[in-house]
């Protein structure tokens, strides 16, 4: 994925999104950005396939450097793949965030969250706290 | 010591807890953090732990306990904090809660060195030849000893070699809670681990060190203490927290 097509939460996570059959998928991962501040990425959760979740709420959560810090949702809906490899290889997040490194795939639910940023609105938020 | 650059605190508001149960220690701490801090506030809680207690990191899987063998007769409680399980008995625990909003993971770490400096500091003040563990071996999550006390990360405080104070956090949206672990003696349930008082033949079990190490970290962020107990809301939701969370054993054996 073209990290400058994507819209980002302000907690780091991006968002892409794709009509497939009439529907709306959200595929979900997180930036080279959070990746880089995280630095030392020992543990993923996942959601399970099946899983509602919400905008704004927590679908997961990472360990780094001994800090256990949440995954949050840029999307509602429903969760319809999660990319069951990425925990046992989370070296992937250095290398290709923003397409091997993805998350999971969610069926939108309504419409988008209004406070996601586009890339450049998100790139002037991390140089700020950077 | 440096500040944390963009971390204003005026207060810290510190609770000076009696010994208790690993699930209370652990409800306590989750109220807290739970808590919205009033601006420019955080909370410093030190408390030990009766009956000695096992907790693990919060990824860590329970069946790993049997690579342990002295504490498998002990209590075990999962934090919400990462890192390795600690055996939490002749320590001096805190936890500290502090607003994150607007700091970066950098400026968020930056808070493991203002509890380790200090520390350090204190230690060398009594003769103790503390430092802190620098450029430790990378070691694979796999392969990391099931102890904490066993890893090493960079910013541990070590004595002959030996980790004498680890630390790590649990990260809300707004907030942080920093679990930071103080070994003053051997334990007898982890024989392994020699604390402060078997590595120096300095005892601190007394704790009369400790007023020196607060003044240490007022200084390092510029604040006053004021004397704090957890209020009734606190003490409704560390109830309702320790029953349905900390003794649940859906929690403690979720991996």
């Amino acid at each position: 994925m073209n990290a400058e097509a994507l819209l980002y939460c302000d907690t780091h996570e991006w968002v892409s999104v794709a009509d497939e059959d009439g529907q709306q998928v959200a595929t979900v991962g997180i930036s080279a950005f959070a990746v880089e501040q995280l630095t030392d990425l020992v543990y993923m959760e996942l959601p399970s396939v099946g899983a509602t979740v919400t905008g704004g709420e927590e679908f997961g959560e990472v360990e780094s450097v001994k800090a256990v810090s949440a995954l949050y949702s840029p999307v509602s809906g429903t969760v319809l793949e999660v990319n069951e490899g990425l925990p046992d290889n989370l070296d992937i997040l250095n290398s290709d965030p923003y397409s091997a490194g993805w998350i999971m795939k969610v069926k939108v639910e309504g419409d988008l969250p209004a406070n996601l940023l586009d890339y450049a609105a998100y790139q002037r938020q991390c140089g700020e706290s950077g | 010591m440096d500040r944390v650059n963009g971390l204003e605190i005026d207060t810290i508001l510190l609770i000076d807890d009696e010994p208790t149960t690993g699930a209370w220690n652990m409800a306590v701490d989750d109220a807290l953090l739970e808590t919205p801090l009033a601006p420019r506030t955080a909370v410093l809680r030190l408390y030990r732990w009766s009956p000695a207690c096992l907790s693990l990191g919060y990824f860590q899987a329970v069946e790993q306990r049997v690579t342990h063998t002295g504490s498998r007769e002990l209590e075990c409680v999962r934090r919400t904090s990462g890192g390795g399980a600690i055996l939490h008995d002749q320590e001096l625990t805190y936890s500290f809660i502090f607003p994150s909003d607007g700091l970066n993971t950098t400026q968020i770490n930056a808070v493991y060195d203002v509890f380790h400096d200090s520390l350090t500091k204190v230690l060398q003040s009594m003769g103790i030849d503390a430092s802190k563990c620098q450029n430790p071996p990378v070691v694979p999550a796999k392969e990391k000893p099931f102890l904490c006390f066993l890893r090493r990360s960079d910013g541990d405080v070590i004595l002959d070699d030996y980790k004498i104070v680890g630390s790590a956090q649990r990260r809300s949206r707004q907030q942080v809670l920093q679990h930071g672990s103080i070994l003053l003696q051997q334990s007898q349930w982890a024989s392994e681990l020699p604390g402060i008082l078997e590595l120096s033949h300095v005892d601190l079990t007394s704790l009369e060190w400790v007023g020196d190490w607060l003044e240490l970290l007022t200084q390092a962020f510029d604040c006053k203490l004021s004397s704090y107990s957890l209020s009734h809301g606190q003490l409704k939701s560390a109830h309702k927290t320790e029953s349905n969370k900390f003794l649940n054993p859906d929690w403690t054996n979720k991996r």
